[in-house]
């Protein structure tokens, strides 16, 4: 089967700050992504659980998002402006997809 | 009473952004205030809740009570046990975690400032003329942190301040505090105020 070269862009980030990514993935046209909710993990701020949060404050939301090659830039450059000063993480990776013209 | 707790939470993130740039001459750290966040503070869904709720009781009145009382009113007290042995396990989880990130000085803090806010609490109550169950309600919220609005404000104003000493210390620490010796103590000391 026919498979197209794509990009996929993963954002970990504190979750209080998921509406501003949201509205700086729309802003820079973005607006095919996935947000998943993270059950836990650790890094350089500590552990962190989302279970028995009180509010969302303690907890990270997952943004994924698959993008043609020539559009990465754009995207990179509207997350890393809002993730720069806060918890998170953005990783680029390879991947192919099926239907190339719904990216 | 329950609306000033909402209520309570704008002020609450003004002081602590103004105690923020006090002690921040040089700019490092610095608050991030912007119109988004000042939408969030003051229309966050809790908040609109808890004071769109204190709004619908005051139109509707006993009558309205009256008639969603075996929905809101019988359960109640089930439901808060539930919330509480919940919190428990929130603050079970805190106080682990408290060892590691919490330093002498900020752990006292936690035990510290909370009579000190219900004093200051208690003196206002006072000059307003709230009556013992009032006096002692407006010194528990004093003495209390938040979890409504102010956790997540503060993540999006203060990026650089470490989430886990304060989210540890106020459920961790003042919670469990201010659930097994302050409120006791805010209620005789309210009761010993008022004459009630």
């Amino acid at each position: 089967m026919q498979t197209h070269p794509a990009k996929r862009v993963e954002i970990i980030i504190e979750a209080p700050m998921g509406g501003r990514l949201r509205g700086a993935l729309e802003e820079a046209n973005v607006t095919g992504y996935t947000i998943l909710p993270v059950k836990g993990g650790s890094g350089r701020s500590g552990s962190w659980t989302r279970e028995g949060q009180v509010s969302s404050a303690g907890g990270m939301l997952a943004f994924v998002c698959i993008i043609r090659p020539e559009r990465l830039d754009d995207l990179l450059a509207a997350a890393y402006a809002v993730v720069e000063d806060h918890i998170g993480v953005i990783a680029v990776s390879d991947c192919d997809v099926l239907r190339a013209e719904r990216f | 009473m329950v609306a000033v707790a909402a209520v309570m939470e704008a002020p609450a993130i003004v002081a602590a952004l103004w105690l923020v740039s006090r002690g921040n001459a040089s700019g490092e750290g610095s608050a991030k205030m912007d119109a988004e966040l000042w939408r969030e503070i003051m229309l966050n869904g809790s908040i609109v809740l808890l004071v769109g709720s204190f709004a619908i009781g005051a139109i509707t009145g006993e009558e309205g009570l009256a008639r969603i009382s075996s929905f809101i009113v019988a359960p109640f007290q089930g439901v808060l046990c539930l919330f509480l042995l919940d919190m428990g396990l929130v603050a079970g989880r805190g106080l682990r975690q408290g060892g590691k990130v919490l330093q002498p000085g900020v752990l006292a803090f936690g035990l510290v400032m909370p009579p000190i806010s219900a004093a200051i609490a208690a003196v206002v109550g006072l000059l307003i003329g709230l009556s013992t169950g009032g006096l002692a309600l407006l010194m528990t919220l004093a003495a209390s942190a938040s979890y409504i609005a102010v956790p997540a404000a503060m993540r999006v104003a203060l990026p650089k301040a470490d989430p886990s000493v304060s989210l540890t210390l106020s459920l961790g620490v003042t919670f469990p505090f201010n659930l097994v010796i302050g409120i006791p103590l805010y209620l005789a000391v309210a009761t010993l105020l008022t004459g009630g």
